[in-house]
């Protein structure tokens, strides 16, 4: 129960991101982008419908992206200014220093990129009289939510494992060639276990048409990846951590 | 520090052995779901393909709109486009419809590419107008010298576009039956026939068709065949053709007794032109031509209607 309290009054710093104003304003100007998509239907020749679910998609991916890679700045910004520095003495609250971020981190992604699968069905419902929110398209939302827990473990690697100047650089640049999985599948070792398989939240195309049917079992499974993907990489990060000297 | 140490190491190792199994399992998962993922592009556009689609989509619907005509350079362009298009977004249908027929005069051949890849994906297999327009470009602007094969994929094309297509199926099946016969027309022979005409070919392609059929439209139907509700109305105007278009020719004349003594074995016809004549006619209403005169009654010449003469009682009647 302890160990709970403590990394949840880890977690609570991380989450102070849903407290900025500017986090909310950056939902609006994702919601209005969706919005706009409704316009594009000379433009793309009647292909809105499935351009407004896309457009949504991947402005909640790229929301995801940068609330996981907002973590990596404020734990170098902790570790520089030596805020943690009594919880960080012993090598097990290291551990908890770490898990605590990932889980803050982690629920703020899910608030934000839930904010704005809620604004998504509300403008497509809207715009769309004749078209409800299919499931799949659904899923594809809920796919993208899962996500942020794989890439909020990544984010928290990163920013112990390399220095403080590219640790963004690199979570993002991990971050984009995992969801680009055809592009590097030919490394087949242990892929989806060392490597991230970010792909495989990855059905927007489908999401998009309202095509194919995707499971609660998958999304389920997907979701269990992501946190057996962030064991991997906060033990990881935690036994690097554990070997750092800090100030 | 080492007892934790080995436990990190004990905990990642597990992980890393869970999440590829579970990787590897949701990969086949995904595969299923998402059937044209091996088709899609290989760059790394993390994981946006579709969004990358989607603006190369609207730039090209802007550069159609800026040019005069489709000359080859444009076909070039056009098709270039199309491809980066579908290789983020194959099932992008409207790129299929348009991009196709865009470029059907001036590059016949990466039209008809275009509609049959948009043809045999999977996830547009209700769609019968790629299919259908494929086979059109295949029949009409595609030659022999461009590819010896292009009838036998159009015939592909148009059946596959008759089964999508329910109730415009008739529609589908004319050119269907059309590109049947050009195949019967350029390979010459039919059933040891020699084939005189264009009639003619029609003729044998219902015929081929019918039989197909197992006879009747309503039969189960075999994989390759498909249901043309008025295949024997058809088959008897292609027969009345054929023969207009050569009376006296003895492979027409050959066909013709092959076909209906199978199709119209339950028809009264004229000989002359082969309109079907109702009991009791003497002449036939089409041509005046003398017609072999069917269940009237010996004695008193009415028409019978039932086992018994209605006028005389007899109960015998002409066959």
């Amino acid at each position: 129960m302890k160990t709970i309290n403590e990394v949840m009054a880890i977690a609570s710093g991380a989450w102070q991101l849903l407290r900025m104003r500017v986090v909310y304003v950056l939902i609006l100007c994702v919601l209005v982008l969706i919005g706009t998509a409704y316009r594009y239907d000379v433009l793309s020749l009647g292909q809105h419908k499935a351009l407004m679910v896309d457009v949504s998609l991947m402005l909640n991916t790229l929301a995801a992206i940068l609330v996981a890679i907002s973590v990596t700045f404020e734990i170098s910004r902790e570790l520089r200014e030596g805020v943690a520095s009594t919880l960080l003495s012993k090598p097990l609250g290291r551990t908890h220093y770490l898990i605590g971020k990932l889980v803050g981190i982690s629920i703020a992604g899910i608030v934000v990129t839930g904010l704005i699968t809620a604004g998504f069905c509300v403008i497509f419902s809207s715009a769309f009289d004749d078209a409800g929110i299919g499931q799949t398209m659904l899923m594809g939302h809920l796919l993208i939510m899962a996500s942020v827990i794989p890439m909020s473990a990544l984010a928290v690697m990163f920013s112990v494992l390399v220095p403080e100047s590219i640790a963004a650089i690199a979570t993002v640049i991990v971050i984009w060639f995992a969801h680009s999985t055809p592009a590097v599948d030919k490394i087949a070792v242990l892929y989806g276990g060392i490597l991230p398989d970010l792909n495989l939240f990855n059905l927007k195309a489908e999401a998009a048409y309202n095509i194919a049917s995707i499971s609660w079992v998958y999304l389920a499974l997907a979701l269990l990846w992501g946190i057996i993907y962030s064991v991997f990489a906060t033990s990881l990060a935690s036994l690097v951590f554990s070997f750092r000297d800090l100030k | 520090m080492k007892k934790t140490v080995v436990a990190h190491i004990a905990i990642m190792v597990i992980a890393v052995a869970l999440g590829s199994l579970l990787a590897s399992y949701l990969i086949d998962q995904q595969n299923q779901i998402s059937v044209n993922r091996d088709k899609l592009s290989t760059a790394p556009l993390g994981g946006f393909n579709k969004f990358a689609s989607d603006v190369q989509w609207m730039l090209f619907v802007n550069y159609a709109g800026g040019i005069d005509c489709v000359e080859k350079p444009e076909a070039e362009e056009i098709y270039k486009r199309l491809n980066a298009i579908l290789a983020n977004d194959p099932d992008l249908e409207i790129a299929y419809n348009i991009g196709g027929m865009m470029i059907s005069n001036s590059d016949p051949v990466k039209s008809a590419e275009i509609f049959m890849r948009g043809a045999y994906n999977q996830n547009l297999k209700n769609n019968w107008q790629i299919p259908f327009s494929a086979g059109f470009v295949l029949d009409r602007y595609v030659t022999d010298k461009d590819d010896p094969d292009r009838l036998k994929k159009a015939e592909d094309m148009f059946r596959l576009a008759a089964s999508r297509a329910g109730d415009n199926a008739p529609y589908i099946t004319s050119a269907l039956l059309k590109v049947r016969a050009k195949r019967i027309a350029e390979k010459g022979k039919w059933s040891g026939i020699q084939v005189v005409n264009d009639e003619h070919a029609l003729l044998c392609a219902m015929f081929d068709e019918w039989r197909k059929n197992g006879g009747t439209a309503d039969a189960a139907q075999p994989s390759d065949s498909m249901n043309i509700p008025d295949l024997k109305d058809r088959l008897l105007r292609a027969a009345q053709n054929a023969k207009a278009s050569d009376p006296t020719n003895k492979n027409i004349l050959d066909t013709l007794a092959k076909v209906m003594k199978v199709v119209s074995e339950d028809q009264h016809l004229c000989g002359n032109c082969l309109s079907p004549y109702a009991a009791g006619d003497k002449f036939c209403g089409q041509c005046g031509t003398a017609v072999v005169v069917f269940a009237v009654c010996p004695k008193c010449s009415a028409v019978m209607k039932g086992k018994f003469c209605s006028s005389c009682g007899s109960t015998d009647k002409t066959k």
